[in-house]
């Protein structure tokens, strides 16, 4: 070999071993630019503080059937992209990996998947297979996805779910449809896999108040799951116990006292969050006789700029009793609209609590508004429909009574439930100053940032009317009190995509299609013809 | 500097002298936009992922289409000898004509520019077109076709023979665009190794919108290897 080739092949050797040294410092030491509009993948501060605070390791495994049509598709390689994320922002804590179930079918699953069977009405029907009970066992649901095969629009089965797993706690998404709020999502979950201690909730007791016991047991045992819930008595007390996160008042009938009213205001001024459901009348489902509340936690809530009203909201929207009727010898049960239970078709708000949520029924609701004082925000969560009206005292809420005979003016819709979070002035902030000397000094106003939500009706969380929307909504009522501020800054950040134009005629499309396709090219091909004749015809000049 | 723009210069003009430019960019346009628009609606979203997910395949093809004879036909007709024989060096000579192709790529993806105009135009009312992703989709491409070209160029000058070239050059490409694809059968650290060897992997990142300095410095170390093996081959000729 020639003197200079060799130093070449050294200059070669060097030039390469320079990029690939590069290129091992540049993965310790990386910047990253992201140009998506919403800064889809760019972690909140929430979740990058989550991820770096892991101390133990978390395992997520993202169950997701291969080649999933859109937008099932998009879905799959945005989750892969959060996950990553979540993984660099955890410095090695937490791990993920994708699974596709199918590819973990043994012969015997096969085998399996082929044998169906009839049951006694002869429906067709088969054995799970040991994937799909492992994944059950998991809490993985598979989903009945519309997909075309062999020129046939056919259902398919198909996982999307992911499971979370933190020393023996885990946490499940069955099914990952929507991922605008997946970060979110994840976020809470491994916050709540992860957190220390099990935030408390207190459910103030007494007034007459549903017991957690009896109206509300649905509540305790679904808050339970992730939360401690506590009764609360406030009667003789001027303050919250203090390891209570946040409070719950639902539906008490009776008096409260001033001390009382001092305790609920100052745990709010102590920053902490509290969500009234209250009744202006109660209601006796097995008579339907209404009876006045009066809890008087009117004034309080006007000071944190919240009025509740005292007529009840009736709807057209609205949920069904089943009224029984003697007819001759007979009794007939008949299900009947009932407009004291309004329906609620999609809740309002840009909001965690209703993102999402459909068919809530609050039962017995009252108008709530809100008029944000200074320093803080409110916002409407439910609204009755445009075909509500406002019913008037006496009330006569007998499923049996006939509208026929009414004439009623509809003017909806009227606010059910809304939230004001923010700066709070205490309703006791006179006597702030005067007590300092005497025992534990008043707040004025609040320490950070509490949030209140108010419904105008307790019945929604009662066990009668306990079903999955209101359990929904609770679960979420409960989240949002006991979220911190940064994560409830996350918004629901859309996915990068938008949506294409759903009523396009079949002429645009194909407009768009052939245009694209063969029209561009066929500009590029004639501009092509027209260069080659002028170059044709000035070669010919010359030559003339 | 000003030697190796000449060298793009004239051969830059003789894509466009010759049909080879319209060929190749006319067959990438039918079927890219083909392949694109004909799913467009079914999946519904105003986005050009899918559009970016079909032309990096066709890269594998179409970039050594375009280098095979950039090399290859000059050491065959023999002007390769008179062309070093010039006052250049032969890394102008390379980076010339690795420009050259280059720019005519550019040109290529210039002509893609209705689809996210067309797109963007049909975005439902209420959303709003993302224009970042599409942004850093076309950087992306850019940076995958100057590696893919480099190892084009590299390819181009092993073999007087252009066919022989155009195959090596796409035996190249594709083994970089699908050597993550075989990861999951290797161990876990060389799984990775290869992963990071994907030109489709770091395009993948871009693609949904992000610029990573390791996806970038990935592209430039690949295409800065394949211009110093062709300048070293180009030297052996030479010699």
């Amino acid at each position: 070999m020639k003197p200079g080739s060799s130093n070449a092949n050294i200059f070669l050797a060097a030039i390469v071993g320079c990029l690939v040294l590069l290129n091992i410092l540049g993965l310790r030491a990386f910047g990253r630019f992201d140009a998506t509009r919403d800064k889809a993948y760019t972690l909140a501060k929430a979740s990058r503080d989550t991820m770096a605070g892991l101390e133990d390791p978390v395992t997520i495994t993202a169950y997701f059937t291969d080649e999933l049509p859109p937008p099932y598709s998009s879905n799959a390689r945005y989750v892969r992209d959060l996950l990553e994320e979540f993984r660099a922002a955890s410095k090695g804590r937490l791990s993920f990996e994708f699974l596709d179930p199918m590819s973990q079918e043994t012969a015997e699953d096969r085998e399996t998947k082929k044998e169906t069977k009839r049951d006694i009405f002869g429906r067709v029907f088969r054995e799970p297979t040991s994937v799909e009970r492992e994944l059950a066992q998991e809490g993985i649901q598979p989903v009945e996805i519309r997909v075309i095969e062999d020129d046939q629009m056919q259902t398919k089965r198909a996982y999307m779910g992911i499971v979370i797993k933190h020393q023996e706690k885990k946490e499940v998404i069955p099914v990952v449809q929507d991922t605008r709020t997946l970060e979110y999502d994840l976020t809470t979950l491994i916050r709540k896999l992860t957190r220390p201690k099990t935030p408390v909730i207190g459910v103030v007791q007494g007034h007459d108040a549903p017991a957690l016991h009896e109206k509300l047991s649905g509540l305790r045992s679904l808050l339970g799951q992730m939360y401690e819930v506590r009764p609360v008595d406030l009667s003789g007390k001027e303050r919250v116990d203090a390891d209570i996160d946040a409070l719950l008042v639902v539906g008490p009938k009776t008096q409260f006292q001033t001390n009382e009213l001092k305790a609920i205001d100052q745990f709010v001024m102590e920053g902490k969050s509290v969500a009234f459901f209250l009744d202006s009348v109660q209601v006796d489902l097995k008579t339907f006789m209404p009876s006045d509340a009066t809890h008087g936690l009117g004034p309080l809530l006007e000071t944190y700029g919240i009025k509740v009203g005292d007529q009840l909201v009736a709807d057209v929207e609205s949920a069904q009793l089943s009224v029984q009727e003697r007819r001759g010898f007979m009794v007939v049960s008949m299900p009947v609209p009932y407009p004291f239970i309004p329906l609620l078709e999609r809740l309002e708000g840009d909001s965690p609590i209703t993102e999402g949520l459909s068919g809530v029924s609050l039962p017995f609701s009252t108008v709530v508004t809100a008029t944000p004082p200074e320093g803080a925000q409110a916002t409407v969560l439910a609204k009755s429909s445009r075909k509500s009206w406002l019913e008037n005292k006496p009330y006569n809420i007998d499923p049996r009574r006939d509208w026929r005979t009414e004439t009623i003016t509809p003017n909806g819709p009227h606010p059910l439930m809304v939230q004001v979070s923010g700066k709070l002035k205490s309703h006791f902030a006179a006597e702030a100053q005067t007590s300092t000397a005497s025992g534990t000094p008043l707040l004025a106003e609040s320490k950070g940032e509490p949030r209140i939500i108010v419904a105008g009706g307790s019945a929604a969380l009662w066990d009668d009317f306990m079903g999955r929307p209101n359990q929904a909504l609770l679960l979420n009522v409960a989240d949002w009190l006991l979220l911190d501020p940064a994560l409830l800054a996350m918004r629901t950040r859309g996915m990068a995509e938008a949506p294409l134009q759903s009523e396009l005629s079949a002429t645009t499309r194909n407009a768009v299609k052939f245009g694209n396709a063969f029209g561009i090219p066929f500009v590029l091909a004639a501009l092509g013809l027209v260069r080659w004749r002028m170059r044709e015809a000035r070669r010919a000049t010359v030559t003339v | 500097m000003g030697t190796t723009l000449a060298v793009a210069r004239r051969e830059f003009r003789s894509f466009f002298n010759s049909p080879v430019a319209y060929i190749v960019i006319g067959v990438f346009l039918v079927v890219a936009g083909w392949l694109y628009f004909s799913t467009v609606f079914v999946a519904g979203q105003a986005s050009l992922r899918a559009f970016f997910s079909i032309a990096p395949v066709l890269f594998v093809v179409f970039a050594p289409a375009v280098t095979m004879r950039l090399v290859a036909e000059e050491r065959k007709s023999g002007t390769l000898e008179l062309l070093l024989s010039m006052p250049l060096r032969d890394w102008e000579v390379v980076a010339g004509k690795f420009l050259a192709a280059l720019g005519m790529v550019g040109v290529g993806l210039l002509w893609t520019l209705p689809y996210p105009l067309t797109v963007a135009s049909l975005t439902a009312e209420g959303a709003r077109f993302d224009w970042g992703p599409v942004v850093m989709g076309y950087l992306g491409l850019l940076l995958m076709a100057s590696s893919f070209l480099a190892l084009g160029l590299w390819a181009s000058a092993l073999s007087r023979n252009q066919i022989v070239g155009f195959i090596i050059g796409l035996l190249l490409c594709f083994a970089f665009y699908f050597i993550d694809k075989f990861a999951m059968v290797l161990p876990e650290s060389l799984g990775e190794l290869l992963q990071y060897l994907s030109v489709d992997y770091h395009f993948a990142n871009i693609a949904r919108g992000v610029l990573d300095t390791r996806d970038l410095l990935f592209y430039l170390s690949l295409t800065a290897v394949g211009l110093a093996l062709t300048t070293r081959t180009l030297g052996n000729v030479r010699q």
